[in-house]
């Protein structure tokens, strides 16, 4: 009688650190999206804040900024401000480099891939006054948008670019 | 009149960042040294139908992409009567790999056929207001600029690209035309600056 609970007992405990594995393997799983306009309807819940930023494995840059958006996504998780990193690696850079970029950083921050390469059609339509540099930063609630292709040097000068549209 | 002088002043203020070569702008000319050592001006390239300008740099993925392009547009265009001519915008202290002596490293190494020019000092890009790596700018005879944006629309990969932007723009001018479109945009890494 005592084996058969242990046993289920272990199984239990299998099935709940797998269901964690799966957990912590989808947080850090990284969304293909191939066009602007289907990144976009993912950034459309209304009276929702998304921090978005446009990086790429390749820019050092961005790279060197990344770790505040990981502490904003952090500081937000369960409210409805969401951190999105919008990487510009090629797709056939997913494999090989954008997810064991991820490996060992359990990031709160939802990741896609925007493999659209038809860059002069979306660019402008991110924000008028983007030329394409990367990082940069656009906070979007709404109709409403905040733009910056400065970079951030620590987590307090991100935390106040992006309050003027926070939710709370 | 106070009004008037406000406006200036405000217009004085603003001109230095915001004021940019656009489409139908005569560039100003500039004395740059290039990778063979001597000094390059867009006068010295006598009898030039037209200038074909990029900003790159060495360190940047996206302009390494473009570099063999870039060379292929030079053994084109040259032949045809056009200047080619690449600047490094980026400043080496803050970016090593984009010091004058990695560039004349990277023009032998590449076997570059154009001139490969160092904005020493970083007074060039921001008149022209170049704002990455790649940057393509389309001057005619006189200086006028035609064109300002990306070469292609493939970085990744020159044989899928199917819009030659640039050689498009070259076409019109030749052509007598203005280039359609005479401005696009591309992804590209930043300018490095302190």
């Amino acid at each position: 009688m005592e084996s058969i609970c242990y046993i289920k007992m272990k199984i239990f405990v299998i099935i709940l650190l797998s269901l964690l594995h799966i957990i912590a393997t989808k947080a850090q799983s990284v969304s293909v999206v191939d066009k602007y306009d289907d990144l976009l309807t993912k950034l459309n819940s209304p009276d929702t804040t998304y921090i978005v930023n446009y990086w790429a494995t390749w820019c050092g840059p961005c790279v060197k900024e990344l770790p505040y958006f990981y502490a904003l996504a952090e500081n937000f998780k369960g409210s409805k401000n969401k951190v999105v990193l919008v990487s510009l690696d090629f797709k056939s850079q997913l494999e090989k480099k954008v997810i064991p970029f991820f490996e060992n950083i359990p990031t709160k921050a939802s990741v896609f891939l925007l493999a659209d390469k038809d860059y002069d059609s979306y660019i402008g339509r991110v924000h008028p006054d983007w030329e394409g540099a990367i990082p940069i930063t656009v906070v979007i609630k709404n109709d409403k948008k905040l733009f910056t292709d400065q970079e951030f040097e620590n987590v307090a000068q991100l935390s106040q670019f992006v309050k003027p549209l926070l939710t709370f | 009149m106070f009004q008037s002088i406000l406006i200036s002043l405000f217009l004085l203020t603003i001109s230095p960042s915001t004021v940019v070569y656009q489409p139908g702008d005569t560039a100003d000319d500039f004395s740059l040294k290039g990778t063979d050592g001597k000094m390059h001006s867009l006068a010295s390239y006598k009898n030039a139908k037209g200038h074909i300008i990029i900003f790159t740099c060495n360190h940047c993925p996206f302009a390494v992409m473009y570099e063999d392009r870039i060379n292929d547009l030079a053994k084109k265009y040259m032949s045809q009567g056009y200047a080619v001519i690449a600047i490094n915008p980026n400043d080496p202290s803050v970016k090593p790999d984009d010091s004058y002596e990695n560039m004349v490293i990277r023009a032998k190494d590449k076997g570059f056929k154009f001139d490969y020019l160092f904005d020493d000092g970083q007074k060039i890009y921001p008149k022209f207001g170049a704002t990455k790596t790649p940057h393509a700018f389309l001057l005619d005879a006189k200086r006028v600029v035609k064109y300002i944006g990306a070469i292609d629309n493939n970085a990744e990969d020159a044989s899928l690209a199917t819009i030659k932007y640039l050689e498009n723009a070259i076409a019109a001018l030749e052509a007598g035309k203005t280039p359609e479109p005479a401005v696009t945009k591309a992804i590209g890494c930043s300018i490095k600056k302190k």
